[in-house]
């Protein structure tokens, strides 16, 4: 079993960017996925849109699991490997989390996967306001993360080339694709994500 | 800035005036999801997002539209599937989970917007 933890800020675009990973997994690849769903709030809204999409989804509310209920996520991974056995477990953080944080309790405490991936996604359209806002909660996102999606290179926003090098001052060894998830992901780029050791 | 983000989260039942069709009540949640952007946004941008998921319970099939609001100048909306485009579809209500997480504006200042969104969903206007 393979896991692949996703961050990025609130509305960067990690569940349009899921739903067509986990298309490609389970139509192309037929490999099986579950997909765990950390939401804050009462409710939750992104849960229907895989449900509805035909994925497993697992939920889990009640608080961010990279600082409040990182506990619950250990237990519901060792649960769906015993349970479900996928190939693949997509978690979507959420946009408040901090992924290296859950990565490294997941490598602590998680006895139950093969091989595992961090990946950010980063909005192009708001970048700049967000770092001049809350850079070290952006910061703190994409640092430690084993790839970087830049979404939304669709729509008006800072030079791509900016970002990048702004993105390699971080880590010179950062590895960066460049989507607009809003579009069909290239084969390339959907390999480069689950390009998993 | 609050370094803390406020979040927003509830579920709501609005009741129509008048019977929309879904192509109405479209135009109305996007109405409704920049009614509230353009007062949580800074220079056109959302220091978080603003979430809606409205399900037609009155249809013997759930069904959904979901709509995603980052930056003013586009509101991203995803049907479910088969959602019902007919003009014949009369809707007299609609069941909304609101999703509002902003960073620089307080809780109260988020109810207001909101319940001032939903009064203007709830006329039709």
């Amino acid at each position: 079993m393979r896991i692949l933890l996703f961050g990025g800020f609130l509305g960067s675009g990690k569940t349009t960017t899921i739903l067509q990973i986990a298309k490609y997994l389970t139509t192309i690849r037929q490999e099986k996925v579950v997909i765990i769903e950390n939401e804050i709030g009462a409710a939750g809204v992104d849960d229907k849109l895989f449900a509805n999409s035909g994925l497993q989804v697992k939920s889990l509310f009640g608080g961010c699991v990279c600082c409040q209920i990182t506990s619950d996520l250990i237990s519901t991974i060792d649960e769906i490997n015993e349970t479900m056995n996928p190939d693949w477990v997509i978690i979507e953080m959420t946009g408040l989390a901090y992924p290296s944080k859950t990565a490294m309790s997941l490598k602590k405490y998680s006895k139950v996967y093969s091989a595992f991936k961090t990946i950010t996604i980063v909005d192009r359209g708001r970048w700049s306001e967000l770092i001049a806002m809350l850079k070290p909660l952006v910061l703190g996102q994409i640092t430690g993360s084993d790839l970087i999606i830049l979404n939304k290179v669709d729509l008006v926003g800072e030079a791509i080339e900016k970002i990048e090098r702004e993105l390699h001052e971080i880590d010179e060894h950062m590895k960066v694709v460049i989507i607009s998830a809003a579009k069909d992901l290239s084969l390339a780029v959907l390999e480069e994500v689950v390009c998993c050791e | 800035m609050n370094s803390e983000a406020t979040i927003f989260s509830r579920h709501y039942c609005v009741f129509f005036e008048k019977s929309l069709t879904t192509v109405q009540m479209e135009i109305l949640l996007r109405e409704f999801m920049m009614s509230i952007g353009r007062t949580m946004s800074r220079y056109g941008t959302i220091l978080g997002h603003i979430k809606l998921l409205a399900k037609l319970s009155e249809l013997a099939v759930e069904h959904y539209l979901f709509l995603s609001l980052t930056t003013l100048d586009n509101v991203n909306v995803i049907p479910s599937k088969c959602w019902p485009n007919a003009s014949g579809v009369s809707l007299d209500c609609v069941e909304l989970d609101v999703n509002v997480l902003v960073f620089g504006h307080t809780m109260n200042e988020v109810e207001v917007q909101v319940d001032s969104a939903l009064k203007k969903l709830g006329r039709g206007i």
